[in-house]
């Protein structure tokens, strides 16, 4: 099966969860997003690091540099507080969207 | 997030771009790492793995681009780089632009420099505190003067003003006697300084201490201007306490005022300030209006406010002011009509009035003549775009966006038209006060404050910046609009360009050639204009005509009025005068004299109106050169007391005798008394100008009487001796002064020419028929080079086409014409529609012409024939080279 792209408005609500976990850098996060969807969505580093760069600017994750598993240093993301309230935040509106869109579907 | 972290992040990477870009890049770097490790330990060979990974990335620098665009302050950023790219680029090229600065300097810089004067005469706030608060009262509509004890009843009992300022305009005779050495003066009253808020600059400045009744025998004291405190005096400190003779008086210097304070006029500027009450001759008479006064506005309160407060006031201050013996029937009308109050933020100003028409036509003549030299920067923006459909392609491929290529094209046309802006204040700063000094006259000084405040800049930057947008919009979307692909297969096969980049520049030319024609119709019609008024019949010779103001101190006498004979009999018998006669004003005096008559016979209650009058003495109109078309001059023999007879002028005769010969008819003058006075009618005289060369009315003359009436007899005042001499004007000064020196040595002399008033009067036609001259040939030059260099343009780029023709035995005139025919289709597109523009426009400016109508058939001629004229010749110089192409050159290079 094809990969497909991340859905409009989504990827950062995806990144928030991944990194809610663990700390991790720009490539895991790109793998771990691969895995959790059984494969089936793939992220353009030309649209991750923007989305990553975004959110650090505006507070909701804090970076380190340390050693990665190659042994050479990589830029580590870690959710702050205020990222956690926005992932609730962004949760619970998808939630309902899914919800909505469930309940439309089963309605037709 | 709030708005302060924002700025912070904005600062951050504004100034340390340096570590982020490095952060970012090595970010980058380590996610191409890990992905290309885990490849390799998949077993993929590590270049492969490694070339993998940054074709997964989609190009490290792509992936970089995409985060600096998301970063705060990333737009200015980008304009930054815009901009340094944009001064890189034409640093490579100095010549094309410096020519496009020049280009634009000079547009930028007529735009600017007529900004500043309007600023100067129309938009700036007087240079006092707080001007939003002041109001002028004014009595109606139009009167601004009051008396003196009107001026003492509203200061004492007014109780809706902050305070109040009262003063008056008067020229101040420095020189005891002699020629007159005329400063510009004021009369203030003691609160003018306090309440505008001026501090002095040296000494101290008039207090409401100064200005008491009595002051012009106990102390009579002055306050100077900065100006005057300079150039009189070099600024010396020892100036204050010194004596000045003002008016054959003395007064004590006290202060100087502050540098950038230059009065309430704008125009107009002081060198002197006496309190009003040294005035002793006007502060108890309750007839002569003399005083305008300032009021401040209490804070919060509006203008209606006051003005009801002080229309409350009125009845009382009619009561206790009205002067004694006026007549009854004047009587009911003193101070009748309500006081009013203006805004006065900006000062009143005749200079105002005078000038807002003809400097809004001169801002839209500038603004035409950018719009053109926009059109020829435009077009060659166009031909560079074309040079540069490589670098945009390339540009494209590696990702630009479309918006993107056309932001920094206009990136780079807003920065050349800043750096024209630039200079162009510059040349604002030096042509403005040019401009304002040829407005000056030799009696009237004018005084504008030009230094630069926020508009003018504001102005320049915005005109600037709309120019760069307008010039550059079209090259930026021509330029944008291929594909890559096209593109680059395009220029890599040295093909011909596009047929549509000619196309914009054609109807650019057209526009150009239309603007030019209203411009040149518009000069056409000024210069048709002054040139009626300069050399036209105003009903006298001016040449060689020397114009003497003499006056005497001190109230009329017998003495006067024999040493003004005297002075004429002299004068008449020195070598190289012709003719010479003396008289209360001239034409285009300073004096105008009105009176109320009526006419018609009988004598009929209703066929009445206001003359002008004069006071001549026997040989006026033969030294003026004023046809007489009957009767006769007054002659010495006449009764020497003949208050009775008068000679009246052309459309005097028209108003009130239908246009008959009026000699031997008889009219009623009213006296100050409101006595009517029977007058016999014994010449009638050709119009000659009054008070302006523009219109004509109704001129009675009396007889200058020989003998004084009385204390009424303000005509005694002073004579304007008109000396026509036989050859140049200027030998004749000092016999002329020696002459009235040795009949009485207490004689003021002002000496001009009337050559020098008509040229006066008709400064501001002048100026405009030169200014419009000037920019329409600018306008024409730079046309036409817009024109050559389209046409040269296509030429060059339908080589191959003529070649054919040429080859296929097409002769060379034929050829010409191919290219010509387009000039003149260009041409006549661009006449037509100029003419639509410029018949609708001259409409606007059909007030201010003279003699001239605004479809003047000789104005239309001229104007088209030289845009015809000019527009074949610059395309025929390019034309030419088509005639030449040689075919077999160029169809080899196909």
């Amino acid at each position: 099966m094809d990969r497909l792209d991340v859905p409009q408005g989504t990827l950062e609500l995806m990144i928030l969860t991944i990194l809610s976990r663990e700390p991790l850098h720009g490539y895991g996060i790109s793998q771990k997003l691969a895995e959790l969807s059984r494969d089936t969505f793939q992220v353009n580093p030309g649209s991750l690091f923007p989305a990553l760069y975004r959110l650090e600017q505006d507070g909701k994750l804090k970076a380190e540099w340390r050693p990665s598993e190659n042994n050479r240093n990589a830029k580590y993301y870690k959710l702050t507080s205020s990222g956690k309230k926005q992932l609730q935040e962004q949760k619970q509106r998808w939630d309902r969207i899914a919800f909505a869109i469930a309940s439309v579907l089963e309605g037709a | 997030m709030t708005l302060l972290s924002r700025l912070k992040s904005m600062l951050r990477w504004l100034l340390f771009r340096h570590a982020a870009e490095q952060e970012l890049d090595d970010d980058i770097q380590s996610f191409i790492q890990l992905s290309a490790a885990e490849k390799i330990r998949n077993g993929i060979p590590p270049e492969e793995a490694r070339r993998l990974a940054i074709l997964e990335i989609g190009g490290a620098e792509q992936a970089k681009e995409q985060v600096r665009r998301y970063r705060h302050g990333g737009l200015l950023d980008e304009i930054g780089r815009d901009f340094r790219h944009a001064l890189r680029i034409f640093g490579r090229s100095p010549g094309f632009t410096f020519m496009v600065i020049g280009t634009l300097a000079l547009g930028i810089g007529a735009n600017a420099a007529i900004f500043s004067l309007m600023d100067a005469v129309m938009f700036r706030s007087l240079p006092v505190r707080n001007p939003e608060n002041l109001v002028e009262v004014r009595l109606g509509a139009r009167r601004q003067t009051f008396s003196y004890p009107v001026w003492e009843q509203i200061r004492d009992h007014q109780k809706f003003f902050e305070s109040m300022v009262a003063y008056a305009f008067s020229d101040f005779n420095l020189a005891p006697n002699g020629e007159t050495h005329l400063v510009r003066g004021l009369y203030v009253s003691g609160t003018y300084f306090s309440v505008l808020g001026i501090r002095p600059a040296a000494g101290r400045l008039l207090t409401p201490g100064d200005d008491r009744r009595g002051c012009s025998q106990t102390g009579r004291v002055a306050v100077l201007s900065y100006g005057f405190w300079q150039s009189q005096y070099g600024g010396a400190l020892n100036t204050i306490g010194q004596p000045i003779t003002l008016d054959g008086r003395s007064f004590t210097i006290l202060g100087v005022s502050s540098p950038e304070f230059w009065g309430v006029r704008v125009g107009q500027s002081f060198d002197v300030a006496v309190p009003a009450c040294t005035r002793n001759d006007l502060i108890d008479s309750a007839n002569a209006s003399w005083l305008r006064f300032l009021g401040r506005l209490k804070p919060g309160e509006s203008i209606s406010e006051a003005e009801s407060g002080l229309r409350t006031l009125q009845p009382a201050v009619r009561e206790a002011t009205l002067p004694p013996q006026l007549p009854a029937s004047r009587a009911q009308n003193y101070l009748k009509e309500p006081f009013r109050l203006m805004a006065a933020a900006g000062g009143s100003s005749p200079l105002r009035d005078q000038y807002s028409m003809s400097l809004m036509v001169l801002m839209a003549v500038v603004g035409m003549v950018l719009l053109i030299a926009s059109g020829n920067i435009a077009g060659l923006l166009l031909a560079r775009a074309s040079a540069r459909t490589r670098e945009i392609a390339v540009r494209v491929s590696l990702g630009a966006s479309r918006f993107r290529l056309i932001r920094q094209l206009l990136v780079e046309a807003v920065v050349l038209s800043l750096a024209g802006s630039i200079a162009g204040i510059l040349i604002a700063r030096l042509s403005s006060r040019f401009l304002a000094n040829q407005l000056s006259t030799n009696r009237g000084r004018i005084f504008l404050d030009l230094s630069l405040d926020w508009r003018v800049v504001a102005f320049t930057a915005a005109v600037g910046i709309m120019t760069g947008l307008i010039f550059g919009i079209v090259p930026a979307l021509r330029s944008t609009q291929w594909t890559p692909a096209e593109t680059l297969r395009e220029t890599s096969l040295n093909s011909t360009a596009s047929r549509s980049s000619a196309g914009a520049g054609r109807w650019l030319v057209s526009i150009q050639i239309a603007l030019s024609l209203v411009l040149v119709f518009g000069a056409a019609l000024f210069l048709r204009s002054y040139w009626s008024l300069a050399t036209g019949d105003h009903g006298f010779r001016a040449t060689n005509v020397v114009l003497v103001s003499a006056s005497l101190p001190g109230p009329p006498t017998q003495a006067k009025a024999t040493a003004f004979l005297q002075t004429f009999d002299a004068i008449r018998a020195l070598h190289g005068v012709r003719s010479a006669a003396y008289s209360a004003t001239v034409p285009l005096g300073d004096t105008q004299i009105d009176n109320h008559i009526r006419a018609g016979s009988p004598v009929h209650e209703d066929q009445d109106g206001d003359v002008y009058l004069d006071y001549i003495s026997p040989g006026y109109f033969a030294t003026l050169e004023t046809p007489l078309l009957a009767g006769r001059d007054f002659d010495v023999s006449d009764d020497p007391n003949a208050d009775t007879l008068a000679i009246v002028n052309e459309t005097f005769a028209r108003q009130f005798f239908a246009g008959n010969n009026p000699v031997g008819k008889t009219f009623q003058r009213r006296r100050p008394n409101d006595s009517w006075m029977p007058i016999q009618i014994v010449g009638f005289v050709k119009d000659a100008s009054y008070s302006t060369l523009r219109e004509s009315i109704p001129v009675a003359y009396f007889p200058t009487p020989r003998s004084t009436r009385g204390p009424e007899d303000f005509s005694l005042a002073g004579y304007v001796f008109s000396i026509r001499t036989s050859d140049g004007t200027a030998a004749m000064t000092p016999d002329i002064v020696k002459t009235f020196a040795g009949i009485d040595k207490n004689f003021s002399l002002s000496i001009d020419t009337l050559q020098t008033r008509v040229e006066d009067s008709i400064v501001q036609e002048r100026m405009l028929a030169l200014l419009s001259i000037f920019f329409g040939s600018l306008a024409l030059i730079i046309a036409a080079i817009g024109l050559a260099g389209l046409v040269s343009y296509s030429v060059s780029r339908r080589r191959p086409e003529i070649g054919i023709r040429a080859a296929l035995g097409a002769s060379p005139a034929s050829l010409v014409f191919l290219v010509m025919r387009d000039v003149i289709y260009l041409t006549a597109c661009g006449l037509l529609f100029g003419s639509i523009v410029g018949s609708l426009t001259a409409r606007l400016i059909a007030g201010m012409l003279y003699q001239v109508t605004t479809h003047d058939a000789k104005a239309v001629g001229i104007a088209i024939a030289t845009l015809a004229l000019v527009a074949l010749a610059a395309g025929y110089v390019p034309a030419r080279s088509a005639a030449h192409v040689d075919p077999v050159t160029c169809l080899r290079s196909e």
